[in-house]
């Protein structure tokens, strides 16, 4: 009897809009709530096409990555590339080779969680729920995101489908926001940054859209690989132009010499709103909860990819998914309650976003030209139907 | 678990505890077949029915009534009282046997004439041996033995009491046929075939329960439904060991994918007309005798939230319906968690009347919020429970006490603020809206767990647990097919019986969830 209930999620794969989703979920996290900020203090009112330029540069990254992994139709970096770096007779070469790469997406996946989680932690607890001591909420957090994180990506890409209408309602009162009390004459007069600063911007504003290495491990499961330059396209267009729009809102609510000195500036805008009509007196807990679902899809997005990313390097069971998600998570949870404040974490949070950038681009810098180079490709799938 | 299966002593007592259950098992096999085995009909009539009386214990309950055929030939019948339609017996079996005429004849004619002109039945077998004729026995037939004939004739005689066609309780509608299918399950195989006269539509006997040899029956449309979800049903079908099934709960249970989960897999109908809407869709239908209550297969989420008026009803009047049912599913689940969360964690987000409304209300109450919440939906649950179990006309008392009487006096003693009143009152309402019983029951369990995160971590603690839920629902499977369709994975064609139900001229396709064989309702089946 149990042989039957026990299937196998063969034939069960990524449709292209569930990689879209995929992808902007993983994408559009925590780093929104501080973006006006972060990116704001370089460049004043420029950043509203610096971030667009952001977005660019992060699209060219993720397009390399994608020209990558898309010729490995049905396999996960952890299985493609010891067969770009090794050779068929000694295929241990290749394996010691790729952990490197392991070990590098692993790091930053696991200090990408940590801040992400310590991050709305601190927004919880400061804003909400005042008087619970912010270890609970985390750890009830990452808790939660272990039970997903332990689910087949199958499973996270339909779950994150689910969850995707619920993560555009913040962008609904952004709208509001703006209308209600946006100002034109904050974003103007723009051009006033010279070009470092503007870098600096750039590289700062690429942090807020990290998570999208995780196409790594997701193509491997994708039901028309041929179609993930669209989906993931489309999926940065997307963020880019959220992310562009939250800037936008909180850039006329506030002015460019406000949201400096605002720890939240998105969250704040949407504060401002004003709905008595819709019986609540004061959103913000409602919007903080509805945030969650971001947060909590990107956080287990890239919980789950690093299981399958280990899974896929040691040639794991099935059944050691849950074991290895749920030990992943005291570490994170560490690493997170390591800085001191929220300060620290912001501080750390730019320099990691700086190597987590290099990493992104060094993959497919090495192994794409490598690949080509010695003409290696994956085999094309078989028909398969999206789940 | 592992350690215990290394232990020697441990593997000892496993394999005697084996050998012991095999024996148990073979005893059964020998009593019932080696008693009667490929034993052949003996000559004389008398010895057969002795035989048989012998074999089921001479039951009080068993008829056994020799007479003398034509003067000369001795015959036995053989039935169980009540089991069998009496009159038919009489009328139509005994009478023309007692008084046929007499006619020297050999054996085989004998036989040929008492097939051929005696009997009027119109169903009629032939038997080899005596174990079809105690088989047939138990299934309600009659067995006729004749002196010298090596054979008996099984008479279909089945006519036990019934209830008859009644309306389907659990499942009311303003409009829509009145009549529910039956605990006989050919009555019950005669409605279904009386809505769907199509020539392809199957329908495959198993026997299920060693001890019950309970009827099992798997409807489905050839060429509509997939055949790998046939097949599927059916192998799980025949796994299933069981000594009894009585209510088609257990084979409910026996070919659901999952155990673990609160949520029905499987959807169970009183309905005719359901079962037939649903097979049209290309999904299997299972009917147990002995219950009035079909299953179908596979189930996807929403189904449960739909009533079969949806589909009877104009398509606004539905879509209108199906709204308000989500809501009435949303306030079950949530509202007494919402409840705790809004005044333990943020009274902030109430209008500032009605905080202070509520502070005012609860000013004099001794219990926190949460506790408050659960001894109030403890108490309706009690409630409801005994007004299930009380008699007919005293059960809606109950409610009425229970609900107004006990409700007001516990806020004139200042036990409980009025808000928690009348939360638990609307929560209960709303959990009756749902059309779909053992759906409701998932949704009632989840609620105290909502309760407990709402009083730990307020909303956040709400939506974390939302998130879990949705994890979990997203992951089951109905025989293979994603319960969260068409939502997750996303099928916009199917959205169009969904949430909302569109007229029926541009449903043209059948849900592609399924995987139908033939996808098209009406029409060309691609027009918008």
């Amino acid at each position: 009897m149990s042989k039957l209930r026990s299937e196998p999620d063969v034939g069960h794969t990524i449709s292209p809009y569930q990689a879209f989703v995929l992808m902007y979920q993983s994408m559009y996290g925590v780093g929104i709530l501080s973006l006006p900020r972060d990116v704001g203090k370089f460049t004043g009112n420029d950043l509203l096409w610096v971030i667009v330029l952001s977005g660019l540069t992060v699209w060219g990254i993720v397009m390399l990555n994608t020209w990558l992994s898309q010729r490995y139709p049905g396999m996960t970096i952890m299985t493609y590339a010891p067969r770009i770096l090794g050779n068929d007779k000694r295929e241990w070469v290749g394996k010691v080779l790729t952990f490197p790469i392991l070990a590098g997406l692993a790091t930053f996946w696991i200090m990408g969680m940590s801040i992400s989680t310590r991050v709305f932690g601190e927004v919880v607890v400061t804003g909400v729920l005042v008087q619970t001591p912010i270890e609970a909420v985390i750890l009830v957090f990452l808790i939660a995101s272990a039970i997903a994180g332990g689910s087949h990506p199958t499973n996270m890409a339909k779950f994150n489908e689910f969850m995707f209408p619920f993560t555009l309602i913040p962008i609904l009162l952004l709208v509001i926001a703006l209308v209600q009390r946006g100002e034109l004459a904050n974003l103007f007069p723009m051009g006033e940054a010279n070009w470092p600063l503007i870098l600096r911007g750039v590289v700062s504003a690429t942090y807020s859209f990290a998570g999208y290495k995780i196409l790594l491990i997701f193509s491997g499961y994708y039901a028309k690989p041929y179609k993930s330059y669209q989906s993931h396209s489309t999926a940065m267009l997307s963020v880019t132009f959220i992310y562009w729009f939250a800037c936008l809102t909180s850039l006329s609510v506030f002015g460019k010499d406000e949201i400096n000195n605002i720890l939240y500036p998105v969250w704040e805008s949407i504060k401002v709103v004003y709905l008595k009509e819709l019986f609540f007196e004061r959103m913000e807990s409602a919007i903080l909860a509805i945030w969650l679902i971001a947060v909590f899809c990107s956080i287990s997005n890239l919980l789950m990819s690093l299981v399958q990313a280990l899974m896929d390097a040691f040639h794991l069971h099935e059944k050691w998914r849950r074991w290895l998600s749920f030990s992943i998570v005291p570490i994170v949870y560490f690493i997170a309650m390591i800085p001191q404040n929220i300060k620290v974490v912001g501080v750390y949070a730019s320099r990691l976003g700086i190597l987590a950038l290099m990493l992104a681009l060094s993959i497919p810098a090495i192994l794409l030209p490598v690949s080509l180079i010695r003409k290696k490709k994956g085999e094309s799938p078989s028909e398969t139907t999206a789940s | 678990m592992v350690m215990y299966m290394s232990n020697p002593s441990f593997r000892i007592w496993r394999r005697k505890e084996q050998r012991k259950q095999k024996k148990l098992d073979e005893h059964y096999e020998k009593q019932l077949n080696a008693a009667l085995g490929d034993e052949p009909i003996k000559p004389t009539a008398k010895e057969n029915a002795d035989f048989i009386n012998k074999v089921l214990g001479d039951c009080s309950d068993l008829v056994t009534r020799s007479f003398t055929m034509q003067g000369e030939v001795g015959c036995a019948v053989l039935f169980i009282d009540e089991l069998v339609n009496k009159e038919v017996v009489h009328n139509f079996l005994l009478r023309p046997l007692i008084n046929s005429e007499k006619a020297r004849q050999s054996a085989d004619e004998l036989w040929t004439m008492i097939t051929q002109n005696i009997v009027e039945v119109g169903e009629t077998k032939e038997a080899d041996d005596l174990k079809t004729a105690v088989d047939a026995i138990l299934s309600a037939d009659t067995v006729l033995f004749i002196d010298g004939l090596q054979k008996a004739l099984i008479v279909g005689t089945k006519g036990w009491a019934t209830r008859g066609v009644s309306e389907p309780r659990a499942e009311a509608v303003v409009r829509g046929p009145r009549e529910g299918l039956s605990e006989t399950m050919c009555f019950s195989l005669a409605m279904i075939r009386h809505r769907l006269r199509d020539p392809n539509f199957r329908v495959k006997y198993h026997t299920i329960g060693k001890r019950t040899k309970t009827t099992v029956g798997l409807l489905y449309i050839e060429g509509l439904s997939d055949p790998k979800i046939v097949k599927k049903v059916t192998d799980r079908l025949k796994e299933i060991e069981i000594d009894g099934v009585l209510e088609s709960g257990y084979i409910e249970e026996m070919i659901q994918d999952q155990i673990w989960t609160m949520f029905p897999l499987v959807q169970n109908t009183e309905r005719p007309d359901t079962v037939v809407a649903h097979l049209l869709e290309g999904k299997v239908a299972i009917l147990v005798e002995g219950t009035p209550h079909a299953l179908i297969a596979p189930a996807v989420f929403t189904q449960f939230y739909y009533s079969p008026e949806d589909y009877y009803e104009k398509w606004y009047h539905s879509t209108f319906l199906r709204f308000i049912r989500l809501i009435s599913m949303i306030i079950a689940l949530l509202l007494p968690a919402l409840y705790i969360a809004f005044v333990s964690f943020h009274p902030e987000m109430l209008p500032a009347n009605l905080a202070i409304a509520m502070a005012a209300g609860r000013a004099t109450v001794p219990f926190t919020a949460t506790l408050e919440a659960l001894l109030m939906e403890i108490s309706v649950e009690i409630l409801r429970e005994a007004s299930i179990r009380l008699p007919g006309p005293i059960g809606p008392t109950i409610g009425i006490v229970g609900a107004l009487v006990i409700g007001n006096a516990a806020v004139t003693a200042g036990l409980v603020s009025p808000a928690i009143v009348i939360v638990v009152g609307l929560t209960t309402i709303s959990s009756y809206a749902n059309p779909s019983y053992n759906a409701a029951i998932a949704v009632r369990l989840l609620r105290f767990g909502f309760i407990i995160l709402a009083a730990m971590f307020g909303l956040f603690g709400v939506m974390m647990g939302l998130m879990i839920m949705v994890l979990h629902l997203v992951q089951l499977r109905s025989l293979g097919i994603p319960y969260m369709a068409p939502f997750s994975p996303l099928n916009l064609r199917d959205l169009r019986d969904s949430l909302v139900r569109v007229p029926w001229r541009w449903m043209n396709r059948r849900p592609a969830v399924y995987r139908s064989q033939d996808p098209t309702r009406q029409g060309k089946g691609d027009a918008e």
